[in-house]
């Protein structure tokens, strides 16, 4: 005899529990959390290790956890620059999940202030992966460069449509490109109207200061 | 390519809904899947089958159903399908709003046999 059982279940509800502890510890800390994700290249550490120098100089507290599918290269990038960096090396796997996010912050503790101002998860390199697995952010931020195809929002909807906030990246190389701006924006916007937009640069500072300003904006005031 | 991480968790979820349900041999599972949803269909049919392998579930038949990008109107209230927020509403010709449906990744329904 066949039997139909209801489910009604997300495929991803046990990791959707997982990410909703660790928004709770997130909170209780007092930090904003942003989950960058993009292609492998774009610019993730780049902009990020830019990023973390600027909320410092602001009085800000700032932690990272980076994710790798190999090495803990990015991760010595950030601790270079003095801020607590957890690395999670996901041996194969394509993005980071609540799980593997949780166990960073557990060792990452520790060496963090007792309020911390703003948490950065560095994805691992992957537009399509990293944008179903909430890991317990604020935000999920995409990244693009202008050395990446004008289209690329409407080839990758999930992350664009998940995403808050998107970084167009590398816009000192757009002399030398015949990449159309515009036509990014439109592309990101049709998929997803409500997206803030910051065109920047990690090597010559453009676009920079609002985009730490706006982060800053988003952390609360926990000094 | 998270599509074997995805079939893991449908496999456990399936498995432990069986499970509760009395047991038995999975004969089918309903998915429901957003265009939107980061899952690639033809990958997913792939790994369930090598996750299902071995256990109750292999052979058991994947039913898809695949959402397309959903908007609701701001305007009128609306619900229309499109491929991206700059087709208009078909009634008002307004822009889209939010979206309704097409990111989902859910499984909705288990058949099993004794
Ligand atoms: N011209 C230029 N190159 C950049 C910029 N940001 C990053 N890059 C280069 O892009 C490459 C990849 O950067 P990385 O930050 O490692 O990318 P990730 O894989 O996204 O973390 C490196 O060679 C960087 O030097 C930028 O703003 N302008
Ligand atoms: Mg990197
Ligand atoms: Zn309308």
């Amino acid at each position: 005899m066949t039997r139909e059982i209801k489910v009604e279940k997300r495929v991803l509800s046990r990791n959707d529990v997982v990410a909703t502890r660790n928004r709770v510890g997130f909170t209780e800390r007092g930090a904003y959390v942003v989950n960058m994700i993009s292609s492998p290249g774009t610019g993730k550490t780049t902009i990020l290790e830019a990023t973390l120098g600027r909320i410092v100089e602001a009085g800000r507290s700032v932690a990272v956890i980076e994710g790798d599918v190999q090495t803990e290269n990015d991760a010595v990038r950030v601790a270079a620059t003095g801020v607590p960096v957890e690395a999670v090396v996901t041996g194969g796997a394509c993005h980071l999940d609540a799980t593997m996010v949780g166990k960073a912050w557990q060792r990452l503790e520790p060496s963090l202030p007792a309020a911390l101002d703003i948490l950065i998860v560095e994805n691992v390199g992957n537009l399509v992966c990293p944008s179903a697995y909430d890991v317990g952010e604020d935000e999920k931020v995409a990244l693009v460069s202008v050395t990446e195809g004008e289209d690329k929002p409407l080839k990758y909807p999930a992350l664009f449509n998940a995403a808050t906030t998107c970084l167009v990246t590398k816009v000192d190389l757009l002399p030398y490109l015949e990449f159309d701006v515009e036509e990014l924006v439109k592309n990101a916007r049709a998929v997803n109207p409500a997206l803030n937009i910051f065109l920047l640069s990690a090597k010559s500072g453009e676009g920079m200061d609002e985009w730490v300003e706006y982060l800053i904006g988003k952390a609360k005031d926990n000094s | 390519m998270h599509e074997m991480g995805i079939a893991t968790e449908i496999s456990r979820i399936v498995l432990e809904e069986a499970e509760r349900g009395g047991g038995g041999r999975v004969k089918s599972i309903s998915l429901t899947i957003g265009r939107w949803s980061g899952v690639e269909v033809e990958t997913l049919r792939f790994a369930m089958e090598v996750v299902a392998e071995d256990t109750s579930l292999a052979g058991a038949e994947l039913k898809i159903e695949v959402v397309e990008p959903t908007f609701k109107c701001a305007e009128c209230g609306k619900e229309f399908i499109a491929e991206s927020r700059l087709t208009p509403c078909p009634e008002c010709e307004s822009m889209a709003g939010d979206m309704v449906a097409g990111d989902e990744l859910a499984i909705k329904e288990i058949e099993v046999e004794d």
